[in-house]
C-alpha cells in the first residue's frame, strides 16, 4: 500500500525560512547586508573598489568574496582598507542562505554597518537561493547585451537595483540602454537601474548615495515597519 | 548547474518529514516534484543527480518524479495568455514582447509517496517504534 502526502511547498522553503531568519537578526543589530550578483567579469570586484572609496568615511563595510577558487578578488578588496573574507564554496554555483550566515561569522561584522556579498559569477542560480540579504542588485556590462533580461528574467525580478557597467564601452557596441532600461522594467517595475563605468568613475557616486540612503533607512526604521518584498511564495 | 545541490535540498526535506511524520526514511516510495519551464531548474540535471545523491542512504530506493509546468505568460499589450516558450517569448496576437509571468516559476514538493504497512487499529504506528 501506498500512501500519498500532498506536500505543496517550495523544495527551497527551508532556505527561505533561514534566510528570513538571517534577515531579522540583521534588522535586530542594525546591519546592512548587501548581495552583489552577475555573470563572471561583469566588473562586481572594480564597482566595489570605487563604492568602497567613496562611502568609507560613511560607512564601516565589509566584504565577503565568494569566489569559486582564487582569492585574488579578497586581496584586492583588502587594498581598500575594508574588512574582507574568502568564502569557499566548495565548488558550488551559488551561496544559501546558511553559507552566508557562516561568511558574516568568519568577517565577524562587530562594529559594521554595512556587508557586502560578491556572490558567485553565475546569473541563473543564486536567483533561487535567497541569502539572507537586505537587497539584491545586479550588474550587467555592456559587453554581455541588451538581451540579457530576456534571457534570465528572475534575476531581473529579485533585484532591487541593477547597475549597467562599462557604459564607457558604449560606443564600440551594439547595446541600446534604453531598450535595455526597458526591457528590465517591463520585468520588474520598481527596479533602480544606474547606469555606470567603474573604469571613469560615471555614475558611481548615484549608485553609492541610493546605497547609502538604503542602509541608513535600514538602520533607521523599526522592525515592525520592515517590508521585505518577497517574490517567491508559494502560487497554486 | 545547481542540480545537485537542490537534490541534497529535497533529501534533507524528505528526512524532515519522515522524522516529522514518525516514518521511516526507507519507507519513501517516491517524491514528486514540479518544474516550472521557465525556473532555473532543469528536470534533466535533476534526474541524473539523484541517484549520485540518494546511493548508500536510506532512501536509495525512492525515486524522483518531475511534472514539467508550463510557462504561460499573459500579454501587456492584448492581454492574451500564451505559452512563453513555444511561442519563442513573442505575442502570437499582437506580437509584442511585453509579458506578465502567470506560471512557469513554480519549484515545489507537490507529494510524497510513502509505502505503508498495515496500521494497527489503535493508532500507533504498527511495527517497533525504535526502528527509524
Ligand atoms: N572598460 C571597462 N572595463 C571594466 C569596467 N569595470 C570593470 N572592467 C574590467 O572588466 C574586467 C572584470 O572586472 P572585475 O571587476 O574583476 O569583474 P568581476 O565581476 O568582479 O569578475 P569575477 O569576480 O571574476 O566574476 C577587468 O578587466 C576590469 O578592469 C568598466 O566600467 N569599463
Ligand atoms: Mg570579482
Ligand atoms: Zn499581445
Amino acid at each position: 500500500m501506498v500512501k500519498v502526502y500532498e506536500i505543496k511547498q517550495r523544495v527551497l522553503a527551508n532556505n527561505d525560512s533561514e534566510a528570513d531568519a538571517l534577515r531579522s537578526e540583521l534588522k535586530q543589530e542594525r546591519k546592512f547586508l548587501l548581495n552583489l550578483m552577475s555573470s563572471p567579469g561583469s566588473g562586481k570586484t572594480s564597482v566595489l573598489m570605487k563604492t568602497i572609496a567613496l562611502l568609507k568615511d560613511d560607512l564601516k563595510i565589509g566584504v565577503m568574496e565568494a569566489d569559486i577558487d582564487s582569492a585574488v578578488d579578497a586581496q584586492t578588496i583588502a587594498t581598500t582598507g575594508a574588512k574582507v573574507v574568502q568564502l569557499h564554496t566548495g565548488g558550488m554555483c551559488h551561496l544559501d542562505a546558511g553559507m552566508t550566515r557562516q561568511g558574516l561569522e568568519a568577517l565577524d561584522t562587530d562594529g559594521l554597518d554595512l556587508a557586502i556579498l560578491e556572490n558567485v559569477g553565475n546569473l541563473v542560480c543564486p536567483a533561487e537561493f535567497d541569502t539572507g540579504a537586505v537587497k539584491n542588485a545586479m550588474i550587467l556590462s555592456v559587453p554581455e547585451g541588451d538581451d540579457k533580461p530576456l534571457k534570465y528574467p528572475l534575476m531581473f525580478t529579485i533585484c532591487s537595483v541593477l547597475l549597467i557597467n562599462k557604459i564607457d564601452v558604449l560606443p564600440y557596441f551594439d547595446f541600446d540602454l534604453d531598450l535595455c532600461i526597458g526591457r528590465v522594467k517591463e520585468l520588474n517595475p520598481d527596479i533602480t537601474v544606474i547606469p555606470v563605468s567603474a573604469k571613469t568613475g560615471e555614475g558611481i557616486d548615484e549608485w553609492a548615495a541610493w546605497l547609502k540612503n538604503e542602509v541608513t533607512a535600514w538602520r533607521d526604521t523599526s522592525s515592525s515597519e520592515t517590508i521585505i518584498a518577497k517574490n517567491k511564495e508559494y502560487d497554486k | 548547474m545547481h542540480e545537485l545541490g537542490i537534490v541534497f535540498e529535497i533529501q534533507k526535506r524528505l528526512l524532515a518529514f519522515a522524522a516529522g511524520n514518525g516514518l521511516s526514511p526507507a519507507s519513501i516510495a517516491s517524491v514528486v516534484v514540479e518544474v516550472g519551464e521557465a525556473s532555473t531548474v532543469i528536470p534533466k540535471y535533476l534526474l541524473e543527480c539523484w541517484p549520485a545523491a540518494m546511493d548508500g542512504t536510506d532512501m536509495e530506493d525512492a525515486t524522483l518524479e518531475v511534472e514539467v509546468i508550463v510557462a504561460q505568460v499573459q500579454c501587456k499589450k492584448c492581454g492574451t495568455v500564451y505559452p512563453y516558450l513555444e511561442h519563442d517569448k513573442i505575442c502570437p496576437s499582437c506580437g509584442a514582447w511585453e509579458c506578465r509571468m502567470v506560471t512557469g516559476q513554480e519549484f515545489n514538493i507537490k507529494e510524497i509517496l510513502v509505502y505503508e504497512e498495515d496500521v494497527p487499529e489503535d493508532g500507533s504506528l504498527g511495527g517497533d517504534p525504535a526502528v527509524r
